[in-house]
């Protein structure tokens, strides 16, 4: 499969990516390690007709901010972060997602903020419509839906990063530079959850870093992907999950659990989460809690499975997230299997 | 065998140094001067006529330098089968009707890619969308309102759209079930799952000034390919010359003719350029091949003691829109249901039916995983319901050496006996399985179930479809060294390596001495091909036989040289010496000097010949089954470890122990690998595989979305060979086949797994998480599962 | 427009012209043509077309030509001197580990990186390694085997097509 032509350019810094954005506008689109965009390209899922590649940036290193916040720029590869020892210990589950990513090739090439702005997926897109589904869709600025025929102009595909889910649990912030200035965002909106529009980032616009707030240093975190297989792929649900657990009776002063992969952004289950804050989390409200995420988020059925095999995957993975977070280190769960293979 | 210099051993395949270095050269490896692409067009539609194509917009595009459509072509048929009472039904380019998703309907031969994609979006075809029908209980319905072949030589039965059928039977099933103290019947399906060879399709043709015809072919074997070209493009099989290529895996995948071998080898004829044609991997996915679908209803009737004194088979199969290897499955079918265990009185019916969805091919076993999974859970289940040990059970029935099979083939030396008692030792097995498994409510303490099956399966090899049959060459050069000519293809099974190996024990020389040249149809022998698993036993006698000749003319010139008798030599080390006078001796370059200057010229030549059945004129008849056609039998026992996750529904295939019977093992490293290629194919059959079609349309056409094994879903495979065969240079030898037939026991032994762990029975494949959960669901509330 | 690069591949600088959407599979097999490295889906999904950019792995079937000009490249072709096999290609053949030999290029420079950065690999190492690598024909069982092989055997400075 070929790729379409297209302009090509190298900018040198971030201002002189932006000022190209604004010159070029929504004709041109941003490129990173071009893990996502460049099959999107090859299907014409993404048309573009230049390509402002990021490649001769450099990306700083991954640091603490005066106030304790850990930065990442948005150029740094998700195998950088897999193995910074910084990030696994200050943002566990932030170098687990990324270690989860793919195969190890997509992650030398695949950047943090690339991995953000990911397109989002469904079964009918992942194809290059040559003789099937040819009839562009609404997400391909066309004019029907193939999995919800009759569910009017908008969009059901999922969003599957990895990275935003942990990264809401962790409570961070964006920094976005477009060719007047500089903006911060909550990372939790900047997801739309319109599957035509899932971001709110213009145009002329480009992630530039992420901050982890100090705060998240200090909370108890686990990340799960489900995978059928293990590895390489995208995930059929994942859960990122971040406590506060304070003083000597353990209660939890502040709980986010977010859901990937289900829906067309990622989704926090506020509800559930309120149940633990005031808490000291036990196996029994570890039980309930799982069971109000299934039934508090919406699940889209997504790539071969159905929405109740979904929801049965995250109260599972929910319960067993936060079973995680009680259990003595080291000690094993009784789902993880003795036999490691050969 | 110890005493054998090369049969048994693990030589290390020759392939494998050019293999790891990236010199291996394999079809879209080959640059010519002046070469094309070809690039096709297909259907968009399930269903439709075609009114009108118009390829003079894209045949004015600059690059562009040859486009054909089905007006083009001589309108020569072609199909898996060619036989009376299955013509060939398939166009190489659609004439007046698309039956499939996909389907092809012009070629164009371009300069690059992207004169190509444009030259395809600019031919225009008008097509008149027609009713279409996807589900085979759909399509076989007598009220069925779509008819995909109405001029299709009709088979009386009160069913549609019926592109095959296959019965046959024996004895009396009526007497024999009235007979039976218990009756037991079960329904079992096995989805369309497909090949996932990693190279693509890909042909490269180029038509020469004088005629010839060359092309290089990713194939399983090129004299197939050669006949159905020359037929298609109404040229004598000496003006196409096939040369070798190596080839990317195909299991199955890559054996008949396929529209664009035809499209490039036409274009090149046209344009007299070199052409060359690469699929991408999603037309692999939504417009090629896949394998064959089953639906297995079978009512077996047995007496309280466990023997089997009448059984009833009906598989229904689900063709897609032209015949492929329906028609074949379904004889296979019967043929993999009744080899294993003895059945008085036996009628059996199998049904291939037409839909709208691409046709299918063979995939590793063609049929056989289907059958044996549904066959050994049935003989599980019968087991549990007469309350007797299963394992007793099936050594009751089980087939014995020399046994002869209903269609009057012997078994010959058969070892399955052994093989289930080996497989029950070497797993502990009765000692680890749950007499009655009994279903258990989930716990978050102790989510994980494990579990112990055991499956059973026959397969044979070598049976007699064109071509038939294989002849070899080998020659002697002037320093004793052997050059091998045989037709044989590798595509990573090891035929170039155990050839050369069949070869250095009857020469008695080091592999080093012998060289290959194989799969080119005009420099080497006529060849069996890569499919029904002839080459070792078919290819391999050949290669022995003409070996043997060359055996036979070197101890004639060192007896007249040394003057002795044949039967005082010895072959050793590139010499031949007096058995009781080893100083007295001869190299093999004297005898090949003396042979030319005493033999007017002979540079000893030697030929051999091969077939299966050599005393059957034909194939047996695939509608009654009628006719021998096979001796070479092999038999397994499988033994599946599995952990299932009661709470997400997945399941892991710890360990896979396979116990089978394959004669003798040529190449032990080789026989591993073979065995380890198939408990993987068969846990991804089992577990993650699935061809996901709605409507005709395949929408997961790509890697990510058809989940094969990765490395992270490796099983522990463990293989114990019983020997029921021996190699003697001189003499033919019977080895069975490995390739193919692994694949199936331990299909059905995950699914005897499953039930072993968590008391769910499963019926149909994939056993997927969510059909565990829902079964385990059912169970939870006391219902019987599906 | 086409662009003027140069591509360091296996220590020799190839000067191509090309424009920007050929990718670095296109140009290594029909530019430099050098064919060792394998085309399997064309979108990143199958590590048939792994090569090693400045001693990484990556995918050159979804890498832009123009971005890795002037980049170390390592393909299959770089890794055996001479007629000498690397030790990890040497390990291969000896396992059994490769049958169709399709997957066997993009494989062994995954695993060749691995082994240079971790030489005594375990077999969790191995698998996450090679985790974007499909194999349909071995099972994966032999090319376990063949890194574990090959790592005990090596020195810790992994030789970088050195013979053994």
């Amino acid at each position: 499969m070929n790729l379409p032509e297209f302009e090509y350019k190298t900018p040198t810094s971030k201002k002189e990516a932006v000022d190209l954005q604004s010159e070029l506008g929504e004709d041109a689109i941003l490129s990173a390690g071009g893990t996502d965009l460049i099959p999107n390209l090859k299907n014409g899922t993404i048309k573009a007709k230049t390509l402002i590649s990021l490649s001769r940036l450099s990306a700083e290193k991954e640091h603490l901010t005066e106030d304790g916040s850990l930065k990442l720029d948005a150029l740094t590869t998700l195998s950088e972060i897999a193995e910074s020892s910084l990030i696994k210990a200050t943002a566990p589950t932030l170098a687990d997602a990324a270690f989860h990513v793919g195969g190890q090739q997509i992650r030398n090439r695949a950047s943090l903020g690339g991995n953000l702005c990911q397109e989002m997926r469904c079964l009918y897109l992942n194809q290059s419509h040559r003789f099937q589904f040819i009839e562009p869709c609404y997400k391909r600025d066309g004019d029907c839906c193939y999995p919800y025929p009759t569910g009017g102009k908008s969009c059901r595909s999922v969003f599957m990063s990895d990275i935003a889910p942990v990264l809401i649990s962790l409570g961070a912030e964006l920094m976005i530079l477009n060719s007047t200035g500089q903006r911060v965002v909550e990372i939790e909106d900047f997801y739309t959850g319109d599957g035509l529009q899932p971001l709110t980032l213009g145009p002329t616009e480009m992630i530039t870093a992420i901050l982890i707030p100090p705060e998240s240093h200090r909370m108890e975190c686990h990340f799960v992907k489900a995978t059928p297989r293990g590895g390489l792929e995208f995930a059929m649900v994942s859960v990122a999950t971040a406590l506060i657990i304070d003083g000597p009776d353990k209660k939890c002063s502040k709980a986010r659990i977010v859901i990937g992969s289900v829906n067309t952004r990622p989704l926090r289950a506020f509800q559930a989460e309120q149940e633990i804050v005031g808490h000291k989390l036990n196996e029994a409200l570890a039980v309930k809690i799982a069971l109000e995420v299934a039934r508090e988020v919406k699940v889209l059925p997504h790539h071969g499975y159905s929405k109740g095999y979904l929801q049965q995957l995250v109260e599972v993975h929910t319960k067993r997230s936060l079973l995680a977070l009680i259990r003595p280190p080291g000690e094993k769960a009784t789902h993880q299997s003795e036999d490691k293979g050969v | 065998m110890s005493d054998l210099k090369l049969i048994g051993k693990s030589v290390l395949r020759r392939d494998g140094p050019d293999k790891t270095t990236g010199k291996a050269r394999y079809t879209a490896d080959r640059q010519l001067p002046g070469m094309l692409i070809c690039g096709i067009l297909r259907s968009p539609h399930p269903h439709a006529k075609i009114l009108n194509i118009d390829c003079s917009r894209a045949e004015k595009l600059p690059g562009v330098k040859a486009i054909i459509s089905g007006k083009d072509t001589l309108g020569i048929k072609h199909g898996f089968v060619e036989t009376p009472r299955y013509p060939p039904d398939q166009n190489i380019l659609a004439s007046d009707t698309v039956r499939h998703v996909g389907e092809e309907v012009a070629a164009v031969a371009a300069i690059n890619q992207k004169v190509l994609d444009e030259a395809l979006d600019l031919i225009e075809v008008k097509y008149e969308i027609l009713p279409a029908v996807f589900d085979v209980v759909d399509a076989m319905n007598p009220d069925c309102e779509v008819q995909i072949h109405p001029n299709h030589p009709r088979v009386n039965e009160p069913f549609c759209n019926i592109a095959g059928k296959t019965e046959t039977q024996w004895g009396d099933v009526e007497k024999g079930f009235s007979q039976a103290d218990l009756i037991c019947s079960d329904r079992f399906e096995s989805h369309l799952r497909t090949h996932g060879y990693l190279e693509p399709q890909t042909t490269l043709a180029d038509y020469n000034a004088d005629g010839t015809l060359h092309l290089w072919i990713s194939s399983m074997g090129p004299f197939v390919k050669r006949r159905k070209l020359a037929k298609a493009l109404g040229m004598p099989y000496a003006s196409i010359q096939i040369h070798k290529a190596y080839v990317g895996g195909a299991f199955g995948g890559k054996i008949d003719l396929f529209s664009h071998e035809y499209c490039a080898a036409a274009l090149s004829i046209k344009t007299a350029r070199p052409v060359k044609f690469v699929s991408s991997r999603e037309d692999v996915f939504a417009a090629y091949r896949h394998g064959q679908p089953l639906i297995s209803e079978i009512k077996t009737g047995l007496k309280k003691d466990g023997t089997i004194v009448a059984q009833q088979l009906r598989m229904i199969n689900n063709a897609g829109a032209y015949k492929g290897s329906g028609v074949v499955v379904i004889f296979l079918a019967w043929a993999f249901s009744m080899i294993p265990y003895r059945v008085e009185n036996f009628k059996y019916e199998g049904y291939s039916i037409f839909s709208n969805n691409p046709p299918r091919a063979p995939l590793r076993g063609h049929g056989a995983p289907q059958v044996r999974f549904a066959l050994e859970s049935h003989m599980d289940i019968i087991a549990e319901k007469l309350q007797i040990d299963p394992i007793e059970f099936r050594l009751k029935n089980a087939r014995v050496a020399g046994e002869e099979l209903p269609n009057r083939d012997s078994v010959h030396n058969c070892g399955l006996q052994e093989c289930i008692q080996k497989a029950v030792l070497k797993t502990d097995f009765i000692k680890r399985r749950h007499p009655f498994p009994k279903f258990e409510k989930p716990s978050s303490l102790n989510p994980l179930k494990r579990g112990i099956g055991l499956g059973v399966s026959s397969y044979f090899g070598g049976s007699l479809i064109y071509p038939n049959s294989s002849s070899a060459i080998v020659k002697m050069a002037d320093d004793g060294s052997v050059d091998l000519l045989t037709g044989a293809i590798e595509m990573g099974q090891g035929s170039e390596t155990v050839l050369c190996q069949i070869v250095g024990e009857e020469l008695q020389l080091e592999m080093a001495d012998i060289r290959i040249t194989s799969a080119d149809t005009a420099t080497t022998p006529h060849d069996i091909g890569a499919w029904i698993s002839g080459l070792t036993y078919v290819t391999g006698n050949a290669v022995r036989q003409a070996a043997g000749s060359v055996r036979d003319k070197i101890l004639k010139v060192a007896a007249e040289q040394l003057h002795e008798s044949v039967a005082n030599l010895t072959l050793e080390n590139k010499f031949v010496f007096v058995t009781t006078d080893p100083e007295r001796r001869i190299s093999y370059q004297q005898i090949f000097e003396a042979s030319v200057g005493t033999h007017r010229g002979d540079t000893i030549i030697g030929e051999g010949h091969w077939r299966t059945m050599r005393d059957e004129p034909f194939h047996p008849s695939l509608a009654s089954t009628k006719g021998r056609w096979s001796e070479n039998y092999a038999f397994s026992a499988q033994v599946a470890e599995v952990e299932v996750d009661t709470e997400t529904g997945e399941i892991k295939l710890l360990k896979a122990t396979t116990v089978h019977d394959c004669g003798f093992p040529i190449n032990p490293q080789l026989v591993k690998g073979q065995i380890d290629g198939q408990v993987s194919l068969a846990l991804g059959h089992a577990f993650m595989e699935d061809v996901m079609l709605k409507n005709g349309y395949t929408l997961n056409p790509t890697w990510l979305d058809y989940r094969m094994p990765l490395i992270h879903n490796v099983a522990d495979s463990k293989d114990v060979d019983v020997i029921t065969e021996s190699y003697q240079a001189g003499r033919s030898f019977r080895t069975k086949e490995v390739g193919e037939g692994l694949v199936s026991a331990i299909l059905a032994a995950i699914a005897n797994a499953i039930y072993d762990a968590t008391g769910l029975r499963m019926y149909s494949t994939p056993f997927s998480p969510e059909k565990v959960l829902k079964g385990l669901k059912l169970l939870r509330v006391g219902s019987k599962i599906s | 427009m086409k662009q003027a690069l140069e591509l360091k591949i296996n220590g020799e600088t190839h000067d191509l012209l090309l424009t920007p959407n050929v990718t670095l599979l296109e140009a290594i097999r029909d530019h430099v043509g050098l064919w060792g490295t394998k085309a399997g889906c064309g979108m990143g999904t199958c590590g048939a077309c792994t090569v090693l950019l400045e001693e990484k792995p990556i995918l050159s079937c979804i890498t832009l030509a123009v971005e890795c000009h002037g980049k170390e490249i390592t393909t299959i072709e770089g890794l055996s001197e001479g007629v000498a096999l690397s030790s990890l290609q040497e390990a291969f053949v000896r396992a059994g580990a490769v049958q169709c030999g399709y997957c066997s290029p993009g494989m062994i420079l995954s695993g060749t990186a691995l082994l240079r950065k971790n030489p005594r690999p375990t077999v969790a190492d191995i698998k996450k390694a090679l985790e974007g690598n499909l194999c349909r024909c071995t099972g994966y069982n032999t090319i376990i085997d063949a890194v574990l092989d090959a790592g005990t055997a090596s020195s810790p400075q992994l030789d970088q097509g050195e013979k053994k």
